[in-house]
């Protein structure tokens, strides 16, 4: 393969390493197809140039939010981002912010999956041994709300794209609070707002410029400033400061 | 090395494993559990990637006998009868947990009931699904219901081989490996359930997560255990076609074959008319991705070895109604459903062969229980879209009760220290990086793709059995590299290594059944044939030589006599 950095097709990946590496280093990675994402490229060096260049993926089709990381600053799946997208021949590849970096391009995740489970951002039956199926019309309000939420695909990017915004101590994070609004709304659930009580410092000290700009990078394209400002709503009428 | 002790290690992190690890939990809420997974919790593994959905049989209309019937010949009729009746029968039981205790919510028609389609081989429309993403809906409220409870996950930890008790017979834990520590942790349990997924990953186009190695079914092999009908392999007839991208083979739902989308070769004929001219591309996804393959080897595929998907005919509202997340797919590679014709290829996507189980998800081997595609049988020689993802919320699910009573009734066992001291010696090493297992790995599955994949022979499998050898030997001669921690090299050794395994069982199965049948495809023997109305049952010696034995199909339920005629489908 050439590399020469010149030549048509060719797109130069700079990748923020860690360990004994350190820094950005620089891979020249040749023409690969029309469609080629980034991950095509980073699988390209990996098999290539480097074979212990550390980076995530699973699904390959934006399923499963394994591949997030921040191209040219901002947050994105690497599946999903094709490197045609680039004027620029150079595509700086960093983990995302705001969780702890592991081995070059992965971030630990840990931190994002405690803060769903301190969050309780599950269902608590109501009634969990009810056979029947709810109905549900699908143009009740209540349920219209809920579905425009859903698809989270818990891939830590709206975390890291406020990581330099202020917020409270101990964030739990738009993703977990994103959830919350599903409960709180949610028939099915025994539970509902007392969840919220816990993190109404948080809802109220997030901006909402803050929370649009995490709408921004959301891949499930969830309303992440709609969500804010209807927790802000819910947790109004709470005491204090929480 | 490290040391934890636990009653029950779940290795896997998708469908079958959280479910198998909330039911172990709430119905012993004294255990120590552990669930090991490969990749990140809840987004490796394929649960997460279903799109059509979930066949389970809700209408007052429509039966569990249907639905078996259904299930049964779309298994060519070698299905375990058993397992496939705990599928259907249970089924049910675990839609209603999912909507109400974990808060899963599929479509709903416009009175508020819930919607379900028909996807082929269906004689119902019995599938419920959530959009054509059904998959994240159904992972994504598990995982929470995993982590509002007191599980230990452990995340980016593979399983590298079963422990043993001194006599050989009894899974006394596992060895694992935490990928960036690089520290060997020895889990010492009283019960192991393998739900890792399959092999698809071991033919060159797949549409399955490309980290899946086959890692629960190797090590069960490696272990002794008996395995069933591993000659089954499924190809998905629509894998969409990216040259060039890891994003190639990745599948487009039979929603929209089911809606009415042709499938057409490089001349722009609809070729089913040749194979399956009642059902068309309704037909099963065996029949429909042989014969996608039989055109392309008759040299009417397209330039990049495909044939076309065409659904301009069922209109951009419907498609965006229907498939959004298709349309959505297609779009980003260039392709305009409403406009253009989709290229697409057979790609591997299920594996119906697995370790042997019985209806409580117990193995040849006291002490391992496996459920998902690591467990054979329930789907014979095809199955039938929408079953798969109701199989890994089953059997996930009986597997979890089943490993509860097991630790009450079974201490653990001491551990055979020299085999582990075996397995841990093997993983020290002083080399550097060499990037040769990717080299391997590829040539692995370009080998598989050509001579074990969708129409084999008995030549083209002595092929496979004689380069298996020279690849095996060629990883066994690579030396270990110096670090363990944080060296993507080394997993995709480990991968390989595994790979070949499951390759070799294949293999040899197919060679044996000199028939077709299913998704098992001679072309030195063409036709189906009541001879082979058996399965395959295969264990590897203590010298590591595979025996393959068969054994006639047990009718427990119905006789091939009861099934005979073919599913009519629902227009």
């Amino acid at each position: 393969m050439t590399k020469d950095a010149t030549s048509d097709g060719n797109v130069t990946l700079e990748i923020a390493r860690s360990g004994s590496v350190g820094g950005m280093e620089r891979f020249v990675v040749p023409s690969l197809s029309t469609h080629a994402r980034v991950l095509d490229a980073l699988n390209w060096t990996r098999e290539n140039e480097d074979p212990s260049l550390g980076f995530r993926f699973a699904c390959r089709v934006g399923m499963c939010g394994a591949c997030a990381v921040v191209i040219n600053g901002k947050e994105a799946l690497a599946c999903q981002t094709a490197l045609g997208e680039f004027d620029e021949q150079t595509i700086r590849i960093e983990p995302l912010r705001g969780l702890p970096v592991q081995h070059d391009l992965i971030v630990d995740m840990r931190p994002f999956f405690s803060n769903l489970a301190r969050a309780e951002a599950g269902l608590k039956p109501r009634e969990p041994k009810s056979r029947d199926l709810a109905i549900i019309p699908p143009n009740s309000n209540q349920q219209t709300t809920i579905e425009a939420h859903n698809g989270c695909i818990t891939c830590g990017m709206c975390v890291s794209a406020i990581a330099d915004q202020p917020q409270s101590e101990e964030p739990v994070g738009l993703a977990a609070l994103n959830r919350l609004l599903m409960l709180t709304l949610e028939e099915r659930d025994n539970t509902g707002a007392a969840r919220l009580e816990e993190f109404t410092e948080e809802i109220r000290t997030l901006s909402s410029q803050a929370a649009e700009y995490a709408e921004s990078v959301c891949p499930a394209g969830n309303p992440l400033s709609s969500a804010l400002e209807q927790l802000k709503s819910f947790v109004a009428d709470y005491g204090g400061d929480g | 090395m490290q040391s934890l002790t636990c009653d029950i290690l779940i290795i896997g992190g998708g469908g079958a494993a959280l479910f198998a690890a909330i039911h172990a939990r709430d119905s012993a809420p004294d255990l120590d559990i552990v669930v090991a997974s490969k990749g990140l919790f809840a987004k490796s593994g394929c649960t997460r990637m279903v799109q059509g959905g979930y066949n389970v049989v809700l209408h007052a209309e429509d039966s569990f006998d249907k639905h078996y019937d259904d299930t049964i010949r779309g298994g060519s009729l070698i299905n375990n009868q058993e397992l496939a009746w705990t599928l259907v029968t249970q089924a049910p039981e675990r839609v209603f947990e999912m909507e109400n205790s974990f808060g899963c919510t599929f479509d709903r028609n416009t009175d508020g009931t819930i919607h379900q389609r028909a996807l082929a081989g269906q004689s119902f429309n019995r599938t419920i699904h959530r959009g054509d993403l059904t998959g994240i809906e159904i992972i994504s409220r598990l995982a929470e219901q995993v982590l509002i409870r007191d599980i230990e996950m452990l995340n980016e930890v593979r399983g590298i081989d079963l422990l043993l008790d001194s006599s050989g017979q009894h899974v006394t834990g596992a060895l694992l490996l935490d990928q960036h520590s690089g520290e060997l942790i020895a889990v010492h349990a009283s019960a192991v359930l393998l739900a890792t997924g399959g092999a698809a990953p071991l033919y060159r186009i797949t549409a399955a997560s490309l980290e899946k190695s086959g890692d629960g079914l190797s090590m069960a092999y490696r272990a002794g255990a008996e395995f069933v009908d591993m000659e089954m392999m499924q190809f998905h007839p629509t894998g969409l076609i990216v040259d060039g991208s890891l994003l190639n083979g990745t599948v487009l739902e039979e929603g929209l074959r089911g809606a009415g989308g042709h499938l057409l070769n490089a001349d722009y004929e609809r070729y089913m008319e040749r194979y399956d001219p009642e059902k068309m591309e309704r037909s099963t996804r065996d029949r429909v991705s042989r014969s996608g393959m039989m055109e392309i080897r008759a040299g009417r595929g397209t330039s990049s070895e495909g044939v076309y998907l065409d659904v301009r005919h069922l209109g951009k509202e419907f498609l965006l109604k229907s498939s959004p997340g298709m349309y959505e797919r297609c779009l980003t590679v260039g392709t305009d459903m409403e406009t253009d014709l989709i290229e697409v290829t057979p790609t591997a996507h299920f594996q119906m062969g697995g370790v042997r189980i019985d209806s409580e998800c117990r193995t040849s081997l006291a002490g391992l229980f496996a459920a998902g595609e690591d467990a054979g049988g329930v789907h014979g020689a095809n199955r039938l879209g929408g079953n798969g993802v109701a199989e890994s919320m089953v059997f996930g699910a009986v597997a979890g009760e089943t490993m509860a009573k097991h630790v009450k009734k079974n201490a653990r066992r001491p551990i055979d220290s020299d085999r582990l001291n075996r397995l841990s010696a093997r993983l020290q090493g002083s080399a550097e990086v060499t990037g040769e297992p990717y080299r391997l790995k590829s040539r692995l599955r370009t080998l598989s793709w050509e001579y074990l994949g969708i129409l084999r022979d008995a030549q083209g499998l002595a092929r496979v059995e004689q380069e298996l050898n020279l690849i095996e030997s060629e990883l066994n001669n690579l030396p270990m590299p110096n670090r363990r921690g944080g060296n993507p090299d080394l997993h995709e050794r480990l991968d390989a290594e595994n790979l070949v395994d499951v390759a070799r069982l294949i293999a040899a199965a197919a060679m044996l059944r000199e028939e077709s049948r299913g998704s098992h495809f001679r072309e030195d023997f063409p036709e189906t044939t009541d001879r082979y109305l058996v399965n395959f049952y295969q264990r590897r010696e203590t010298d590591g030589s595979i025996t393959t034995e068969p054994r006639p199909v047990d009718f427990t339920r119905r006789t091939p006599d009861a099934l005979l005629g073919e599913t009519l489908i629902p227009t």
